[in-house]
């Protein structure tokens, strides 16, 4: 009989080998509990959601302000003209 | 479990009406299933408390060391449970749990790969066995000299070389536990196949040449 011939015999006699009892239900359960419960606020996400709806913000005011004052592109041209012609 | 429903759905997904075929899934398991998705603890536990023993003897292959094997079953249930919402119940959970089983096993052999030690080293197990009339070996003791010799091959070779030979798989139960083409389970199990034997010669010449 060779080597491969002796394996293959070997496993055949392994087939009916018993595994150890084990019960891992409770350890199953508490990790899942965790991994599934513990997903709550992120303070870093938090943080720079902050931070960036602060500086939109900024921006906001800041395009409003400008808005308001905002005049006719082509007025200061005519504004000129007018001067010169009066 | 003291799971709020929004945030287990949230971890699985919908509540997995129309994913699972109650014909497929078994009328018991597809029970545990949907109130595990439903966020029932207990319907889980049930789930693990039916399978776990048929994981332990699955993964005894894989490690030797309860402790290991512990670990292996335990991961395998909690990557069930996060991937509950993908079983499809086109087959038995069974199968759909064992290839859950192989990914974490192979994962642990290859981990373990660096552990792995010398191919010409005398194998004591395998001596022993090698030289032992067959009805003299009780299974275990069979068993540990096949693992013996399987840990000091590849994650790839000793996967393929355990499902066929100690698990009894065919080729096409490789392929599904695998995710291997049926192609590769043959050509891996002929390549597998050729460095045992090298591996067994050279043990065997190593163990003559030592007292």
């Amino acid at each position: 009989m060779n080597e491969l011939e002796r394996f293959v015999e070997l496993a055949i006699k392994a087939h009916g080998e018993p595994a150890p009892a084990i019960d891992v239900t409770a350890r199953v359960l508490r990790d899942i509990r965790q991994a599934v419960g513990g997903e709550g606020i992120n303070p870093p996400l938090l943080i720079f959601s902050g931070l960036s709806l602060l500086a939109a913000s900024i921006v906001a005011v800041l395009a409003i302000q400008s808005w308001e004052v905002l005049a006719d592109p082509l007025s200061g041209l005519f504004d000129s003209l007018t001067m010169v012609m009066q | 479990m003291a799971t709020s429903p929004s945030a287990l759905e949230t971890a699985t997904g919908s509540t997995g009406q129309g994913a699972i075929a109650a014909d497929e899934a078994g009328p018991l398991d597809w029970q545990e299933i949907r109130g595990s998705l439903r966020g029932d603890g207990e319907a889980f536990a049930r789930l693990v408390r039916r399978y776990q023993q048929t994981m332990a003897a699955y993964l005894w292959r894989f490690s030797r060391d309860r402790g290991q094997c512990e670990e292996l079953v335990h991961d395998v249930f909690v990557e069930a449970y996060l991937g509950l919402r993908n079983f499809r119940g086109e087959a038995p959970l069974l199968h759909w749990l064992r290839k859950i089983a192989t990914r974490v096993g192979y994962r642990y052999w290859r981990r373990r790969a660096r552990q792995r030690a010398e191919a010409s080293a005398r194998i004591q197990e395998w001596d022993r066995a090698a030289r032992a009339e067959a009805d003299v070996l009780d299974a275990a003791e069979a068993a540990a000299a096949l693992h013996a010799v399987l840990e000091r091959m590849s994650a790839r070779d000793r996967l393929v070389l355990t499902l066929m030979y100690l698990e009894g798989c065919s080729v096409a139960e490789i392929a599904e536990l695998s995710g291997w083409s049926a192609t590769m389970v043959k050509v891996q199990a002929h390549r597998a196949r050729a460095r045992l034997k090298k591996l067994l010669t050279a043990a065997e010449e190593t163990a003559m040449s030592q007292p």
